[in-house]
């Protein structure tokens, strides 16, 4: 292999042996607390500088601390065998529901993936929910179409569609509670636009106990 | 105290170098090797599932090529394949060479490399047949980790023996790092699996876990090694101390105090008990501190004057290294202000840190220490000048381009989520930043060339080691450094 240019660009020398880097830094280390000529203001600068960011970022995580204290209780209780968390926890945990908070959660975890977050579908592929007569008008027909599903050809607004809306009774995989169903149906009826009546959990019950031997899914005729 | 008046005389003779380097040829040797082959794959599985991201029926016919797969084959090819194997090399050669002590059986390190190899291999065909367990970097089915978790043990074993043979009576900032991390990762990696892959804790429990698991792989392990072959390789190649010394013990216990419970910012706004998120971010926050006293460790002794022995790819790959540490760093502290993360949560941006930490921070700093590395053990200088020159620019342009890309592409996305007027439906948000992820495949691409470059230029100085001839006096290749000195 004779010398080029290239040489020491492909085999790089060391600037120091393995063994000085150990003795001068040993050696360093060694003399730190000697007093040096000059003044160096790096010690200073470190003390102050760990000490503000101790005291800042403390500050922050007690402001933050959110469950600490309280888990820590809690965490003791539980390895406890005689902890019953109906007993023993606070009464005060049981707070109003607002259904139209409940109601968009719900919707923006399910319902959103079709007809979107403006409520508005995608023509041709879900129907829209805003200014939409199914949603607005009978309440009844509103509550079946969500405890039994519907599919088949249907008109909405003029523009034809042929889908599927999954059923969120029994028969559904989803399964929800008459509380959950009157509060996403009261928030899809006052939101977009939209100014129809709450739904309320009874009238979801009478629905579900009249249609209880209803099986199969709704279609256009059945509306 | 004088540190050396207890050592033999001439400590450093050509026999010494000679012998711990023979020691410890074969198996740095092969994990060199393995490390660059797995960087490769990593790099064209990362490629493949970027441009699936732009055009979702690339390879989608295939359950094995699916983009549900693609992305955490890639990200374990990346940190088990190539993070872990330069790991070991770079542990096992500093360790040997700082302690001055050869390694007693380099057969018995060469057995566990190819078990660590083996197991990740079982882990990806796991992955691909879809046995992933789901869980960020744990993704490995359960006997795959149990490979991997023997296979360390050997080569745990092997290093800490190093040790135990030392000749060398102080202990530098980067075998602090070393010791520490050769300890850190099997407390991490059994916790993680117990609680994760073979135990199932419940809960919020769950998702503490996965985060602070996926954090300390990069923070307990990888990043440890990293930082110690930068403070190895800087003096080691520029010949002078490190700048600030007496200060790196404050910067090696915060760190270690503090890195482990960063990962808990991830889960900033989710489910999880308030102070959970508020500890991950206060321990970012605090890991200012390490970041500024390493900072000036590494700054100082770059900036400090002019270096010895030249230019090199070592040197360039480990101040690349060295600075994308502090920009990685800094980058961390911008994206946790609350009126950021707000925008840049839980998108690209994420993509983007992770590939600032693994790439342009830990890889960079890997290679680098390999470039040194290797004609040393080989006793053969690199085959080729021209292939290194390329692998370095192709790594730079890459690295740039591909965290750029990321970054734009998060903040596009973050803020097309957050806006739902003008963006109602997915699919307006996607096309939105999909331009900016067509740059990142481009990134990926660019890398791969010099990725290429490295793993020619390694299989040639491989074989030049094998069938070079025998070099019993590496004097003309590598001649003795200067003595070093303290700076005044």
């Amino acid at each position: 292999m004779s010398d080029n240019s290239n040489n020491d660009f492909r085999r790089e020398a060391s600037g120091a042996s393995d063994h000085d880097i150990q003795v001068v830094h040993g050696r360093m280390l060694a003399n730190q607390e000697e007093p040096k000529e000059g003044y160096s203001l790096m010690p200073l600068f470190m003390l102050g500088f760990v000490s503000t960011m101790i005291f800042l970022v403390a500050i922050y995580f007690i402001h933050n601390r959110a469950g600490l204290s309280e888990g820590l209780g809690l965490a003791t209780q539980i390895q406890d065998k005689r902890f019953n968390p109906d007993k023993h926890m606070p009464d005060d945990t049981v707070v109003a529901i607002d259904p139209i908070a409940v109601g968009q959660r719900l919707y923006a975890q399910v319902c959103v993936a079709c007809h979107q977050v403006n409520g508005m579908g995608i023509p041709g592929a879900f129907p829209p929910l805003a200014a939409v007569d199914y949603v607005t008008g009978d309440e009844d027909r509103l509550i079946n179409i969500l405890i039994h599903g519907l599919q088949g050809p249907m008109e909405v607004n003029g523009v034809q569609y042929n889908g599927l809306m999954p059923a969120f009774g029994p028969s559904g995989t989803y399964n929800w509670s008459d509380e959950q169903i009157s509060y996403v149906l009261t928030y899809i009826r006052q939101e977009w636009g939209n100014e129809a009546s709450e739904i309320t959990v009874e009238r979801v019950a009478e629905v579900r106990a009249a249609t209880a031997d209803r099986t199969t899914m709704l279609t256009a005729a059945d509306l | 105290m004088d540190p050396d008046s207890s050592l033999p005389q001439s400590p450093d003779s050509r026999p010494e170098w000679a012998e711990i380097d023979a020691s410890i040829k074969v198996p740095v040797l092969f994990f060199v090797y393995a490390a660059a082959a797995w960087l490769v794959t990593a790099t064209v599985l990362g490629f493949i599932a970027s441009v699936q991201l732009v055009q979702p029926a690339f390879l989608a016919d295939c359950a094995w090529t699916t983009h549900g797969r693609i992305v955490p084959l890639a990200r374990n090819a990346l940190i088990y394949g190539w993070g872990f194997n330069a790991a070991f090399a770079v542990l096992i050669w500093i360790s040997a060479r700082l302690c001055r002590a050869p390694a007693p059986q380099w057969g018995i390190t060469l057995v566990g490399a190819l078990f660590w190899n083996i197991g990740v291999k079982l882990g990806l065909i796991g992955i691909m047949i879809g046995q992933s367990t789901g869980h960020f970097l744990m993704e490995m089915p359960g006997y795959a980790a149990a490979v991997l978790f023997v296979s360390y043990g050997i080569i745990g074993a092997s290093v800490a023996i190093i040790y135990s043979r030392r000749r060398e009576g102080n202990l530098f900032v980067s075998q602090w790092y070393g010791l520490a991390a050769l300890f850190w990762f099997p407390w991490v990696f059994t916790i993680g699996q117990a609680a994760l892959v073979f135990g199932s804790i419940r809960g919020t429990g769950q998702a503490i876990t996965a985060v602070w698991y996926g954090h300390n792989i990069y923070a307990l392990f990888l990043a440890p090694i990293a930082l110690g072959a930068i403070y190895y390789l800087l003096p080691k190649r520029l010949g002078r101390p490190i700048a600030g010394y007496n200060w790196a013990a404050l910067g090696f216990w915060s760190f270690a105090l503090f890195a482990t419970f960063g990962g808990l910012a991830y889960l900033a706004g989710s489910p999880v008990p308030g102070w959970v998120q508020a500890l991950g971010v206060s321990s970012n926050f605090m890991m200012l501190v390490p970041l500024v006293v390493i900072g000036y460790n590494f700054l100082g002794t770059m900036l400090g004057g002019t270096p010895a022995g030249g230019s090199g790819p070592a040197l360039r790959f480990i101040k690349f290294g060295a600075i994308a540490f502090l920009v990685a760093g800094l980058m961390i502290k911008v994206f946790s202000v609350p009126q950021i993360y707000v925008t840049t949560q839980l998108t690209f941006v994420n993509e983007a840190m992770n590939q600032m930490h693994w790439y342009a921070f830990v890889s960079m700093s890997f290679i680098g220490a390999i470039y040194f590395i290797v004609p040393r053990l080989a006793t053969h200088a690199w085959p080729s000048g021209a292939l290194i020159t390329a692998h370095f620019w192709s790594s730079v342009a890459g690295v740039v381009i591909v965290v750029a890309s990321l970054v734009l592409a998060g903040i596009a996305q973050g803020g097309a989520i957050n806006d739902v007027e003008a963006y109602p439906l997915f699919a307006d948000i996607s096309a939105h930043y999909s331009g900016y992820l067509v740059g990142a495949a481009l990134g990926f691409l660019t890398l791969l060339v010099g990725q290429l470059a490295f793993l020619v230029n390694i299989l040639m100085a491989i074989y030049q080691a094998c069938f070079g001839g025998r070099v019993t006096d590496p004097t003309p290749l590598f001649p003795q450094p200067p003595v070093l000195e303290v700076n005044s």
